[in-house]
């Protein structure tokens, strides 16, 4: 009876516009991921490190190594079965390692938010964060775009203040590098407004 | 004289091949064993191999960029087309 309860009420909070509860990895999580796929240890990923890592991940993912991807093998969330259906381009209901590649070459190309061919921690960081938070591509390029990027953090921002003060807590941002809070808590009160949250992701990247 | 030299020299190529083969393994192998090590690290930060929203928005890209590429072919195909028929329209 309580599990119905509270799968009613998890549908109930769904279908509630803006509702989307998101989780986030801490930091020390997210810094993993990238050290581990940052093997030159330059704290650049490279599309070669990139790629390497992403052809690994498809080997994990491919459990009955029939070399391709079906639904069952990628889990389950909604977000995953709509790109899925997109990028299955041939419509035979398996990913093959180019359809998989190509698409994780476009995550790759989104998330180099200054062009320079290869990730750095805090455009990992937004990949992670975005990657749960939203991104509209309203000009259709396949890049983030200052003004994109400006939007997605509006939406970012609104997301991650759980209890609505208007302002993020060290807590509430804590996927975020502790330099990078710093960087962006420009009056020193230990909180961000959504003005210090954006400014300081566009300090981070050079784009102020 | 020519069968003998024949006969030194393949068993270096082989020797040489085999080598080359074993170099090219082992560095495959190094290179792959340190990318699945990696794997359980990324998974942790980021469960969807897909890239989540960014994944779905970028795939959109491509495939408008592939819609395009059709619609450049089919305007050359027209193009043909017509040079096709203004030749025959000639002749």
């Amino acid at each position: 009876m309580k599990a119905r309860l509270f799968l009613t009420l998890g549908a109930l909070l769904l279908s509630v516009p803006g509702a989307r509860a998101i989780t986030l990895p801490a930091v020390a999580e997210i810094k993993a991921a990238f050290d581990a796929i940052d093997t030159d240890h330059n704290n650049a990923i490279s599309l070669a490190e990139w790629e390497k890592a992403s052809f690994a991940l498809f080997r994990a993912a491919d459990k009955n190594n029939d070399n391709s991807l079906d639904p069952s093998e990628l889990g389950g969330t909604t977000i995953t079965q709509d790109t899925f259906l997109l990028i299955d381009e041939d419509h035979n209901g398996r990913l093959s390692i180019a359809e998989f590649m190509r698409l994780r070459r476009a995550v790759f190309i989104a998330a180099d938010i200054d062009r320079d061919d290869s990730l750095t921690f805090v455009e990992f960081e937004l990949l992670t964060l975005l990657g749960q938070t939203g991104w509209t591509d309203r000009n259709h390029n396949g890049r983030i775009e200052p003004s994109e990027l400006k939007a997605a953090l509006v939406q970012a921002f609104g997301l991650l203040d759980i209890n609505h003060d208007g302002f993020l807590s060290a807590e509430e941002a804590a996927y975020m590098l502790v330099d990078q809070f710093k960087l962006s808590d420009e009056d020193h009160d230990g909180k961000l407004t959504q003005d210090e949250f954006i400014r300081g992701y566009l300090k981070a990247l050079g784009a102020l | 004289m020519k069968n003998s030299k024949r006969l030194v020299l393949l068993p270096l190529v082989i020797t040489a091949a085999a080598l080359l083969s074993a170099c090219q393994s082992a560095s495959l192998t190094q290179t792959d064993s340190f990318s699945f090590a990696a794997t359980p690290a990324v998974l942790q930060a980021s469960p969807d191999i897909l890239g989540g929203l960014i994944g779905r928005e970028a795939v959109g890209a491509f495939n408008a960029s592939h819609s395009a590429d059709r619609s450049a072919q089919r305007a050359e195909l027209d193009q043909r087309a017509y040079l096709i028929w203004k030749h025959s329209q000639n002749s």
